[in-house]
């Protein structure tokens, strides 16, 4: 009686302790509850803390948006970060100015994505299929939509609401419209006169040691251990196999195949669960001398299906309740159940297609089977083995025959590799950079390198060249022909500038033109979006300085294989609007308002995350 | 903390506890219980609120979208009387505003910015004066737009520096003031600030000396 009294007041007092903890509970929301454990946030902003696999996730959607172009992860992690950061900086202002989503426009707008819907149509079964198989569920997912929504609000106020004046166009035009007409010569790379001096060659090597070198080169000898190798030496028999076989029986199978249709008397505010089972069996009873598709298209709720004869296509196990679940699974094919309760409603099902599942036999998959036994028994052996590889080869630094012989594998050696490239085992960078430790250059065994899960290396120094010069010889026509073009481009430029010289000190164009021996062309109404000159060429006169006066504006341009031009432009005209420009008007306008609005919104952002209390970890920056 | 051995114990100290502190435990629970309907009967209030200022807000989004002008008009102005201590309501300004330019009215738009950018909301307030400073250059009100940004406290403007040097380029374009005009398109950049016809007036105000030093190809 004591004990039982004892145990009552233990009861009653652990559940006051429950009410003390669950009411701070109901107020923290079940976010920190699931988020408690011990892993840091990496980042916050206000009372909001995103985990690494928040990241995670936000680099998944951030980068599936970017597929195809080669941005490396690191960067798109960090652009991922902050985007993140961002939209919840948003978010939480929304939240503060107090806009809110009626229920009501979050499932309009939630019935009006594609994909949730069938035949056009929103489809709740859709829904449910694809919010099931995100592991969200629909209160989460719509508070997700709700928070988006109110951020789009947000964005319209401010994007939407941008405008262009008729001053805006006009002086877009003004520039975008705008003709030149220039004169030009191109200079082609100028030959020289003499061949560089063995003196200024020698001095050029001098000063240039870097660039004549040959790497540092290192070959080693090493002992491979893979996973593969040991399950190679794992005895196999039929009686182990077959066990094995038994075991994994599933992997050697396919499922059951069932292909159902229904036709669905629907329980809903007109019609009760009675009348719609009197209606089911009375189907039941028709179906004797009536087609299940043509009945199914007469008289099943389930419009959607009803067109294709009640077709349900391949039954899943776990998208319906278990009544209907079992049903299905004691049908024959062919045969019609009776009237089944679910949460719609009763159905009459037919099992329509019947493929039963298959068993491959021993015989036919025992080379797979032996396979993957092998495999899951070297498991074991190989760790063993790693361990053993790691001790003796740190306990015998100076050989690798000793561990090699234990573990019966054979010492192979590689060819010459430098630091950034090799072949055979060397390609692997983590084999070079070992390679080239300090440990193992003094002579000793590397520690195993784990070339994936599934293979250990261990290297030791074979050979060990250090970087060398190359000799003067050896490289002398290469620093010639390097000095003959620099010297040619100084040379080009050099002329090029005199040519802009005497121009600009009011020389006629054609007389200098002339006396170097150059053609002058003439371009006049160039235009900046439409133009037959090289793109580097019409990309310096159209940021060039305008002619003051009738004085031209002259200027060089660099050109592709080292040539250069020399422009004199002569004439500036402002643009207008043409013809077509003003049938465009509204859509330019339209163009105009849309930049100024998404500028004007990116300040507002950045405003907003100035003002936010945001705090960044080292460590998400570093991943 | 006291500790008690039975239960007897226990029932008579509550006993106790219950005589001297009864009647206020029960004063404190109805108080309680008041202030959490009063709270809960005012919060259902405005989100009802906000809730009906929200709705017809998507109305005026969808109708400015659709360019149903009149109906925009409308709704925007409905959102004025009925919600305006509600955000939708600068935000419908915004949108008026807009459907004022449209119409030519510029002088009716700049009114309605005028009113936002006194508000108490600094990104709001920003955006409203840019836009305003806008409208000056169409009108050719140069000077009085550089007034406006003159007269920016810079504390809460930021953010927004870089919109507001481009503006200020633009004024002095217009008063053909083109050293003046470069240096802020020039400050507008450097500050950072991006905007996709930035870079494209200041290839078109290149100084002189600035394109000779530019287009020689540096000799290496």
């Amino acid at each position: 009686m004591l004990t039982k009294i004892r145990e009552k007041a233990q009861g009653a007092f652990a559940w006051g302790i429950l009410i003390l903890i669950c009411i701070p509970f109901a107020l923290w929301g079940i976010n920190n509850y699931l988020d408690t454990g011990k892993e840091a946030p990496i980042a916050s902003v206000g009372d909001k803390d995103f985990y690494q696999r928040d990241l995670n996730n936000a680099y998944e959607q951030y980068s599936q948006n970017l597929r195809g172009m080669s941005i490396d992860e690191q960067t798109l992690k960090a652009q991922a970060l902050q985007k993140l950061i961002k939209d919840e900086v948003l978010l939480q202002y929304v939240h503060a100015e107090g806009l809110v989503v009626t229920d009501n426009e979050a499932r309009d707008f939630i019935k009006s994505l594609p994909y949730f819907q069938v035949d056009g149509k929103f489809s709740d079964k859709q829904y449910k299929m694809l919010l099931s198989s995100q592991r969200i569920s629909s209160g989460e997912f719509v508070n997700r939509i709700k928070s988006a929504l109110i951020m789009e609000q947000f964005q319209h106020a401010i994007v939407d609401s941008s405008f262009a004046t008729q001053y805006d166009v006009e002086s877009f035009f003004k520039i975008q419209n705008q003709q030149r007409d220039v004169d030009y010569v191109t200079l082609a790379l100028q030959s020289l006169p003499e061949q560089p001096t063995a003196e200024e060659i020698s001095t050029y090597y001098q000063q240039h040691q870097d660039l004549y070198q040959t790497p540092e080169q290192v070959s080693v000898e090493y002992v491979e251990l893979s996973l593969e190798d040991v399950a190679k030496k794992v005895v196999v028999t039929d009686d182990k196999l077959k066990a094995f076989y038994e075991e994994q029986k599933a992997q050697y199978s396919t499922p059951e195949r069932r292909k159902i249709s229904h036709i669905l008397f629907a329980v809903n505010d007109k019609t009760d669960a009675k009348t719609a089972l009197v209606k089911a069996e009375k189907a039941k009873q028709e179906l004797a001398n009536k087609d299940f598709a043509v009945l199914a298209a007469e008289v099943s709720d389930d419009k959607l299906t009803a067109k294709k004869g009640g077709d349900l296509g391949l039954f899943n196990a776990g998208a319906m309740d278990k009544a209907f679940e079992d049903a299905v699974n004691a049908l024959k094919l062919g045969e019609v159940s009776n009237p089944v309760k679910s949460a719609f409603g009763y159905h009459l099902i037919k099992v329509t297609e019947l493929v039963p599942g298959t068993v491959k036999p021993f015989d036919s998959v025992k080379n797979e089977v032996a396979k993957a036994y092998q495999k899951a028994q070297a498991e074991n052996a190989f760790y063993e083995a790693g361990e053993k590889l790691t001790e003796m080869s740190y306990e015998h630094p100076d050989n690798l025959q000793t561990v090699a012989d234990a573990l019966s594998l054979t010492v192979q050696k590689s060819p010459l590799f430098t630091r950034t490239k090799g072949e055979g085992i060397a390609t692997d960078d983590k084999v070079r950079n070992t390679a080239f430790s300090e440990e193992v250059l003094q002579g000793n065994n590397s520690a195993p390198i784990e070339l994936g899960a599934e293979r250990l290396v261990v290297v030791r120094l074979l050979e060990h060249k250090a970087a060398a010069k190359r000799e003067l010889n050896e490289v002398k026509q290469e620093v010639a022909a390097l000095l003959s073009k620099e010297k040619a481009k100084l040379l080009t430029a050099e002329k090029a500038k005199q040519i802009k010289a005497r121009l600009q000190a009011g020389e006629p164009f054609q007389k200098v033109a002339a006396e170097n021996k150059l053609e002058i062309k003439t371009a006049k109404g160039l235009t900046r979006n439409k133009n037959a000159l090289p793109e580097q060429l019409s990309e310096v006169i159209f940021k060039a300085a305008k002619p003051v006066g009738d004085k031209s504006s002259v200027f060089i341009a660099a050109l592709p294989n080292d040539e250069q031009a020399v422009v004199s432009l002569s004439k500036v005209t402002a643009g207008v609007m043409n013809e077509d420009d003003k049938k465009k008007l509204e859509l330019a306008k339209k163009s105009i308002a849309n930049a100024f609005g998404q500028t004007e919104f990116n300040q507002v952002l950045n405003s907003l995350q100035a003002d936010a209390d945001i705090e960044v970890r080292a460590k998400a920056q570093a991943q | 903390m006291e500790i008690y051995d039975t239960e007897e114990e226990q029932l008579e100290a509550f006993k106790r506890w219950w005589k001297e502190n009864g009647q206020s435990t029960i004063v404190g629970l109805v108080l309680g219980i008041a202030i959490i309907l009063g709270w809960n009967y005012w919060r259902d209030h405005n989100k009802v609120q906000s809730e009906q200022a929200s709705a017809l807000y998507s109305q005026l989004i969808q109708a400015v979208g659709a360019n149903k002008k009149d109906s925009a008009e409308k709704l925007a102005q409905r959102m004025q009387e009925q919600f305006p201590k509600t955000e939708y309501a600068a935000y419908s300004g915004l949108l008026q505003a807009k459907l004022k330019v449209q119409q030519g009215d510029l002088a009716a738009a700049q009114q309605i910015l005028k009113k936002i950018a006194s508000g108490s909301n600094k990104e709001l307030s920003n955006i409203a004066k840019i836009r305003q400073v806008r409208l000056m250059l169409a009108k050719g009100e140069y000077e009085q737009g550089l007034q406006l940004i003159n007269d920016i406290d810079p504390a809460t403007s930021t953010s927004f520096s870089g919109n507001y040097d481009e503006l200020v380029g633009d004024l002095y374009v217009a008063l053909d003031r083109l050293d003046q005009a470069r240096s802020s398109y020039q400050k507008a950049l450097e500050s950072g600030y991006r905007s996709p016809l930035l870079q494209f007036k200041i290839d078109d105000l290149t100084a002189p000396e600035k394109a000779e030093a530019q287009s020689v190809e540096p000799v290496k």
